[in-house]
């Protein structure tokens, strides 16, 4: 009797977590005093930004991350005179949690749209961006997505939702030029066994989907393909099917803590497969620091950053400053929020008011290129968005995506880098390194 | 799927089983003893995996001696929580173990948000000196895994002796079986709480060090495991060590071959159909005699 009593209370109680968790997440940031609803009324000193994005729960870093980068771009705005078109004003952001959390973004954005924010910036993780993208249509307010490359959400025609970076589909082209180069580099024994390890989530299955059906088409075989979790405790099992089956290439798409394992637990068991990084884990900071010397030889398609060389003066001054300010190198993350965050003051002053229409309409014909202030950090072509029916717009090349950014360049605004002596090193292109091969394959 | 996998996954799951046992065992006799469960059992082992963390890349410890700071910490907050706090909800009414729930589940997300608070909320993992596989024929042995074993093997034997054969081992069992009964025979009740519950933290505390040199920390780690230690007491029985040990093995090994079969991912369900199962079936755990009446 008690003990059917004890696990209906245990039962309640979990119930109630959940809901707690989705309650809360009322923000330090949100100290307004106004809470007029409407589009970010012309009356006040500020021109507020909502930012929405996981500041607790399992991918709470990356979020904290990104709100660095995105704080970073409004202060060096703010410092330097602010929005010129609305006469000086500061852009004031409002910052709510999701939780990392789909239900509770859901009414941290709707609480966002309550404050009266011009534009919403966020939310890094898929499974918030497609809970929240049919809020800001329905609201009519501007969202700019960050991170969040799921695809399933960018398929909805209308002229509120834009994302800069990069969805997972768009990895491909750089990819079939990096399996071109391993097999050139590699004649002797070309990469034709691939194992796949992907985070169960929205952006772990949409970031491996691609693998497995171009397949035949890139020549490799799928040897292992399994998902996993931030909470898997142990890999040695998925480790010894990558060994046994004599895999070439480990493609992950994780965050940190399966990153860790799965690269420890490889390096533990003498697995030698090489393993690359489509983002998540192999691209935070501690990386390195904590997988040791294990990490010597990983590779990342990652997003050109400044700290892998090659910026302008700008940026490699911002990005100092930044590592100072923050103390931490300005990785993904807080590039992407910059990258995000211009792209919205670049709107607002394109529309040359607070409001969310004509903020709408300037994302709709924004059409920007490698040299903007907005691009500093990040290697694509420019911002422009893939529209049906818009003028230069390349809609259709890829399937139905509606608003996404169609100026990424060649391979994408991606470099390949490898972990060498412990430091992330371009190894593809090699124009980085005047045309030498320098990857350890 | 070769032999040697499912070999090679029967080895991995038994190592790993003993880490669980030893988490879930920590949970499993604060249950025993008084009845009541311990919400945030994942979030104490968080912070020792914290503090062996720490000790271990900025003090240069040993991985494994961390463990006895981790025991005399959370022991002293094991006797701090259970004697002005614990013992004064049990000591007041009926209801106590629902009071103690809601207590430590508010710790639980306490702790969560103070860690991340703290330490940020990165993967932190460190390298220790005890790497590297012992090869018996074509398996592989892992060195700190196995180390880890068998601390916790010997963690359990050790307890199992503490509470069969010594004295306050009996006080313990005795007040386990009837609190009011075990008073008339002049045990201090309130002694003994304290006594179990510092125990349970202390495993704990140990637990933490034996994953440091093979597992990752961050301020959410605890949820993965705690979920899995639950699953021990129900498992083994509430208070039964010999049935922690067990369980915490049989989930092990379910998790890996199931792992070498289907994925991990998906093995996780087996480990809640057989949750399930035991439930149903043998709802006092797999090692107890049923008591009727």
């Amino acid at each position: 009797m008690r003990g059917k009593k004890f696990f209906s209370i245990l039962l309640a109680l979990a119930m109630m977590l959940t809901l707690l968790s989705a309650c809360g997440g009322d923000s330090a940031d949100s100290g307004s005093d106004s809470t007029a609803s409407g589009s970010g009324g012309d009356s006040s000193d500020t021109v507020k930004v909502g930012v929405l994005l996981p500041l607790s729960g399992s991918t709470a870093y990356y979020g904290g991350v990104q709100l660095d980068g995105i704080e970073f771009c409004v202060n060096y705005i703010n410092n330097n005179g602010g929005l010129s078109s609305l006469g000086g004003k500061q852009i004031e952001l409002v910052t709510q949690d999701s939780a990392s959390d789909p239900e509770t973004g859901v009414s941290a954005f709707e609480k966002l749209v309550e404050e009266g924010v011009v534009a919403v910036i966020g939310p890094y993780n898929s499974t918030v961006a497609a809970a929240t993208v049919p809020l800001a249509i329905q609201y009519q307010v501007p969202y700019i997505i960050v991170n969040s490359t799921a695809e399933n959400f960018m398929s909805t025609e209308n002229k509120y939702v834009y994302r800069t970076n990069t969805g997972s589909t768009d990895g491909d082209n750089m990819w079939t030029l990096i399996i071109q180069y391993l097999n050139q580099v590699r004649s002797d024994n070309p990469t034709d066994k691939i194992a796949i390890v992907y985070d169960s989530g929205d952006w772990g299955t949409a970031a491996v989907n691609t693998w497995r059906e171009n397949a035949a088409k890139m020549g490799y075989e799928v040897v292992v393909d399994e998902a996993v979790t931030e909470s898997t405790t142990d890999m040695s099992t998925l480790v010894n099917k990558i060994k046994s089956a004599d895999t070439d290439l480990v493609i992950t798409a994780c965050f940190s803590a399966a990153t860790n394992l799965l690269v420890k637990q490889m390096s533990e068991y003498g697995c030698t497969a090489k393993v690359a990084g489509l983002g998540g884990g192999v691209g935070d900071t501690e990386f390195i620091e904590n997988c040791g010397d294990a990490a010597n030889g990983v590779l990342y398609s990652a997003p050109w950053i400044p700290s892998y060389g090659g910026a302008g003066d700008e940026a490699t001054a911002l990005a100092e400053e930044f590592n100072t300010t923050y103390g931490y190198e300005m990785t993904m993350e807080p590039c992407w929020g910059w990258l995000g965050m211009a792209t919205i003051i670049n709107a607002i002053e394109d529309a040359g008011a607070a409001d969310r229409e004509a903020v709408a309409d300037a994302l709709y014909q924004m059409d920007v290129d490698k040299s903007d202030w907005s691009l500093w950090f990040s290697g694509y072509d420019g911002v422009h968005f893939a529209t049906e029916g818009q003028q230069n717009s390349v809609f259709g090349d890829t399937g139905v995506r509606y608003n996404n950014n169609d100026k990424l360049g060649e391979t994408d605004g991606m470099v390949l880098v490898q972990v060498q002596d412990g430091k992330w090193t371009i190894v593809y292109p090699t124009s980085y390194n005047d045309g030498a091969d320098t990857i350890q394959y | 799927m070769t032999v040697s996998i499912l070999t090679q996954a029967l080895i991995d799951g038994i190592l790993i089983g003993g880490v669980y046992a030893v988490i879930g065992l920590g949970l499993s006799l604060a249950y025993g003893v008084m009845g009541v469960v311990n919400w945030a059992h994942g979030e104490v082992l968080m912070v020792s995996m914290y503090i062996s963390y720490y000790l271990t890349k900025f003090a240069g410890f040993d991985p494994y001696l961390t463990a006895l700071v981790n025991i005399l910490v959370l022991g002293v907050v094991g006797f701090i929580l259970q004697k002005y706090i614990f013992n004064r909800l049990i000591n007041r009414g009926k209801a106590a173990w629902r009071d103690i729930l809601l207590f430590t589940a508010g710790m639980s997300m306490a702790l969560q948000a103070l860690f991340n608070l703290l330490f940020g909320a990165e993967v932190k993992s460190v390298e220790t000196r005890y790497s590297g596989m012992l090869e018996l024929g074509n398996m592989l042995v892992s060195v700190p895994k196995l180390i880890s074993f068998l601390l916790a093997a010997l963690c359990c034997a050790g307890l199992y002796v503490f509470i069969q054969k010594s004295e306050m081992g009996r006080a313990l069992r005795a007040t386990s079986q009837d609190r009011i009964t075990a008073q008339l025979m002049s045990i201090n009740a309130n002694l003994v709480y304290c006594v179990a519950f510092v125990i349970s933290l202390g495993i704990v505390g140990l637990s933490g060090a034996l994953l440091t040199p093979f597992y990752s920390v961050n301020p959410y780690v605890g949820v993965s495991f705690c979920f899995k230690a639950f699953i021990i007491v129900a498992m083994g029985g509430k208070g039964n060590i010999p049935g922690a040990m067990l369980s915490g093995v049989i989930i092990g090994v379910i998790e890996k071959l199931g792992g070498a079969m289907v994925g991990d991912n998906l093995a996780q369900i087996f480990i809640f159909v057989l949750f399930i199962l035991i439930l149903l079936v043998k709802p006092e755990g797999i090692l107890e005699k049923r008591v009727r009446g």
